[in-house]
């Protein structure tokens, strides 16, 4: 490159790198361990539907199942309560089990989400998680994002891509579902 | 058989006129800058799209910092290798401003840092995944290798891409043979297309990124494309629609040999003057080998003729191929053409087997009487390659000729020992007086080139008007 050339795009260059830099200070990283993100603030938001909760809505933390394959008897069971002659149900449905590979091991991600009305209020993972220091916490910071969002609309956990994936697809399943 | 007497030497036709002047130079250089920015953006532009997808925001503590660097260094890495093969595409717009010479030098030259890139993405996520899983190294990889997705494709990709950067500087050191060098360069295609998949699988930058993954799927696809168009199929077509073949060799001297192809439409074939073709022979154990030859006449529509030196290697078993075989070509390549002329006067130095390309311009150049001054050093002048049709040339069109013959004078002298003790840029300067305001010419050996490119560049002549070119795969 000639010298002015060099100048000018050098210059160009640094200007660009500093602008997305600073535009990167703000940006959304996905998902930090350690830091859940805030609880989404459930159902006392603006609900769609006009919620007479029978039983409240037992936004319970969704415990993370130890390791991939763990036995199924933790499993929370899906619970299809019908709201007595209100058009916004409390529905439960189970997601297909999504393959997948996680730590050290292949793994089935199967998760059960329970919608009131439009509105997702409880994810529960029946089979699939992460092990090992921050990771064990996966599985609920997915969980907790997933209600935020009110979908798969979320950004990955830093270092579970494959985890934060087979979630997503299995949300999505199950959203499928309703 | 013997080479055509001088007097019914066939001609072709000098070029009627030549555009010079300084604004040519100004113009490769401004096409130069373009192709650079171009280059430079997409390096940029990875870079900006980790930065503003906060790439540097989430490093906290070692591993995230780990994770980062793993980031960058393959970002940059495969950038800087999309471009690399794109360098050796042999892609028009590429050559043309830079020459297949420059272009291969380039090429050369990134080998070594994308290689580094690479092992350093490697050896950070490797660290990074270790911190975290709480796991040491080697139950890290195995890990890598046979659980993660694509991971275990993309470490042997990696593998053979140590392999080929390996090999290559092995190859420059002439610790390996042509052959071996070549089977394992072919290596690195299937190196960059396993390594692939975990792109964009498990890519923390590309994965569920939809900008990010059109930009990489577009520039994958744009250098796929292009070596698949330029390296692959047009070579084969040109080479099918000439279908050439070998008429005759012919001797032309103690160690050198003209090969003359025959075939279909030659007048439309591209070459001019100083540029040379990859020729393959297609016998059982030669088509696979591509090598470099400079035409050495002016395209005639008659024949393609080669003029090709015994160096002992393949050249040498080259020189017994039967009339009749079959020969594929790729080219023409080169920018040792009247093209990069910018003044009136011209001044052609060649030396042994370099002398091809400087024959074909002295036929074709356009020039008055007097324009051109050719300088052929040769060792023996009763055993010299085209000697009699570069004087047959300067006879008939009226150049002045200087065949300088014998043992040099000095260690790094490119002349002769005349006895003298005059220095070489005197005697050039009495040869071709006008010397730093004409464009130079030089072809030859490699060590000799650069030593005439020292006088020349005494005797005043600025570089952009010293034209040199080395043969480079």
């Amino acid at each position: 490159m000639r010298q002015i050339t060099q100048s000018v795009v050098g210059v160009l260059s640094l200007g660009v790198l500093a602008t997305s830099w600073s535009l990167g200070e703000s940006a959304d990283t996905g998902l930090v361990l350690g830091a859940p993100t805030p609880q989404s603030s459930s159902s006392s938001t603006t609900s769609p539907a006009p919620t007479s909760e029978p039983g409240s809505t037992s936004t319970k933390a969704p415990v993370p199942s130890s390791s991939a394959g763990t036995a199924p008897g933790q499993t929370p069971k899906p619970t299809a309560t019908k709201a007595p002659a209100v058009p916004a149900a409390r529905v439960t449905k189970m997601s297909d089990p999504i393959a997948y590979i996680a730590k050290q091991a292949k793994g089935t991600m199967q998760i059960s989400v329970t919608k009131i009305g439009a509105k997702i209020t409880d994810i529960a993972i029946v089979s699939g998680g992460t092990e090992g220091g921050d990771y064990a916490s996966v599985p609920s910071v997915l969980a907790q994002a997933a209600i935020a969002a009110q979908g798969a609309n979320f950004g990955n956990v830093g270092g579970a891509t494959h985890s934060s994936d087979a979630f997503k697809k299995a949300l999505e399943s199950a959203l499928a579902k309703f | 058989m013997s080479s055509p007497q001088p007097s019914n030497l066939l001609l072709v036709e000098p070029n009627r006129r030549v555009r010079i002047g300084e604004r040519k130079i100004v113009r490769v250089k401004r096409a130069q800058d373009v192709i650079e920015i171009i280059a430079w953006s997409i390096v940029m532009s990875v870079l900006v799209m980790f930065l503003i997808d906060g790439g540097l925001k989430g490093i906290t503590d070692v591993p995230t910092a780990l994770g980062a660097i793993s980031r960058l260094t393959a970002l940059l890495g495969t950038a800087l290798l999309l471009i690399l093969m794109l360098l050796i595409a042999r892609v028009p717009w590429i050559d043309k401003f830079y020459g297949h010479d420059g272009a291969t030098v380039v090429h050369k030259r990134l080998g070594k840092p994308v290689l580094y890139l690479i092992v350093a993405h490697f050896l950070a996520s490797l660290i990074q995944y270790s911190i975290t899983n709480g796991k040491d190294l080697l139950a890290t990889f195995w890990w890598f290798v046979f659980d993660v997705q694509d991971m275990l494709l993309a470490t042997i990709g990696l593998f053979l891409m140590i392999v080929v950067v390996v090999s290559s500087i092995n190859f420059a050191r002439r610790k390996m043979s042509y052959e071996a060098w070549y089977f394992v360069h072919l290596v690195s295609y299937l190196s960059v297309a396993v390594s692939v998949p975990h792109i964009f699988t498990s890519g923390s930058d590309i994965a569920g990124k939809p900008v990010q993954t059109i930009l990489w799927v577009s520039l994958y696809l744009f250098v796929f494309l292009n070596i698949l168009w330029f390296r692959v199929w047009v070579p084969i077509r040109k080479s099918y629609r000439k279908s050439l073949v070998l008429s005759k060799s012919v001797r032309e001297s103690s160690d050198t040999t003209s090969l003359y192809l025959a075939g279909k439409r030659l007048l439309t074939i591209e070459a001019v003057s100083g540029q040379f073709y990859f020729l393959r022979f297609l016998t059982a154990t030669q088509w696979w080998r591509p090598h470099p030859f400079s035409i050495s006449a002016a395209p005639n529509g008659e024949y393609l003729r080669f003029t090709i030196g015994d160096r002992g290697d393949d050249t040498k078993r080259m020189q017994d191929i039967k009339p009749g075989t079959r020969v594929a070509i790729e080219g023409p390549y080169g920018l040792f053409t009247e093209e990069r002329r910018t003044k009136e006067r011209v001044v052609l130095i060649a030396s042994g087997i370099g002398i091809p390309p400087i024959r074909t311009l002295a036929e074709s150049m356009a020039a008055r009487p007097g324009d051109i001054t050719v300088i052929y050093r040769v060792r023996d002048e009763d055993d010299a390659s085209l000697l009699a049709e570069i004087k047959e040339i300067c006879r008939r069109r009226e150049f002045e000729i200087h065949v300088i013959a014998g043992p040099r004078g000095s260690k790094n002298s490119w002349l002769n020992d005349d006895g003298s003790n005059v220095p070489d840029v005197a005697r050039l300067t009495m040869m071709a007086p006008y010397v730093s305001e004409a464009d130079v010419y030089i072809c030859g050996p490699q060590a000799w080139t650069d030593s005439v490119i020292k006088s020349v560049r005494k005797a005043g002549t600025p570089s952009d008007s010293i034209h040199s070119e080395e043969y480079a795969w």
